[in-house]
């Protein structure tokens, strides 16, 4: 017990472990509270710093309203779903068609890849029209020539008992 | 008659229209039915399977009956129905 606390006085486990070192202080930042966004801003300068922390112009700068749901000095804008984006750029993160510092929406999750499309366009009533007319036309067709061109089991119906009928085996009367 | 010459299928609800006969100079056994109809008749089996496998519908059936719910005891009972509906496809498919 004295040697382990002569150790951590003379701090002979942090020299001889300097990994150990590095892993603290780089886990000492980058939590979630450093992303915390700032409180609302009030004065016009509070407001130049928070649009110069998201890297934004102040006339683009408008935060949440402060209507107690916690954004703080975030910044408020239009998102971009990750399917409009330009799939020949050179992204940082191509998976999500971002770069590094991009401001991300609050609600990113919905607008990503497999979910929602905000600049889609929808199809015309013409398109869908024709759409259902092609699926049905080919279905109906399939089901109309499976109902005329039945192929049976090669075989006759089953030999019921009934009176003035015989019915024989394949076995020869000896 | 019922079937055509031409005809790639027989038609199946008509009667076979070639001599049973043929090619046998003695004649052929005559299918057995073990079962009369009043029995069948007694005893409710439905009409589709008033067959000559009734005998072995009924042994399978009142063995079930009576070893409910423990139905795999009738595992002999269902193999012989099995079989003899198995059995019975052969001359349905050779006669036309």
């Amino acid at each position: 017990m004295s040697n382990l606390i002569k150790c951590i006085k003379k701090g002979v486990i942090l020299n001889k472990n300097s990994g150990l070192i590095v892993t603290t202080i780089r886990h000492a930042g980058a939590w979630n509270r450093d992303w915390k966004p700032g409180p609302y801003p009030t004065t016009q300068e509070e407001r130049e710093a928070a649009a110069k922390k998201y890297g934004l112009h102040i006339r683009d700068y408008k935060p949440y309203p402060d209507d107690g749901f916690g954004w703080g000095d975030y910044p408020m804008f239009e998102p971009l779903s990750v399917e409009s984006g330009d799939p020949y750029e050179h992204w940082d993160m191509p998976e999500y068609k971002r770069n590094l510092g991009d401001l991300m929406h609050p609600n990113f999750d919905f607008y990503i890849a497999e979910r929602y499309d905000i600049s889609k366009r929808s199809k015309s009533y013409f398109r869908l029209l024709g759409e259902f007319l092609a699926i049905m036309s080919v279905m109906s067709f399939i089901c109309y020539y499976a109902e005329t061109h039945k192929v049976p089991k090669p075989k006759m119906h089953r030999q019921y008992p009934e009176d003035g009928k015989k019915h024989y085996t394949f076995e020869p009367v000896e | 008659m019922g079937q055509s010459e031409s005809a790639p299928l027989p038609v199946r609800e008509k009667d076979p229209t070639h001599d049973p006969l043929y090619g046998f100079q003695k004649g052929r056994k005559e299918r057995e039915m073990k079962v009369t109809p009043e029995e069948m008749e007694a005893m409710k089996i439905p009409l589709k399977e008033r067959t000559y496998c009734a005998h072995h519908y009924i042994y399978y059936n009142t063995c079930r009956n009576r070893v409910w719910p423990l139905a795999y005891r009738c595992a002999k009972e269902k193999h012989a129905y099995e079989k003899c509906l198995y059995e019975e496809e052969n001359p349905y498919i050779n006669i036309y």
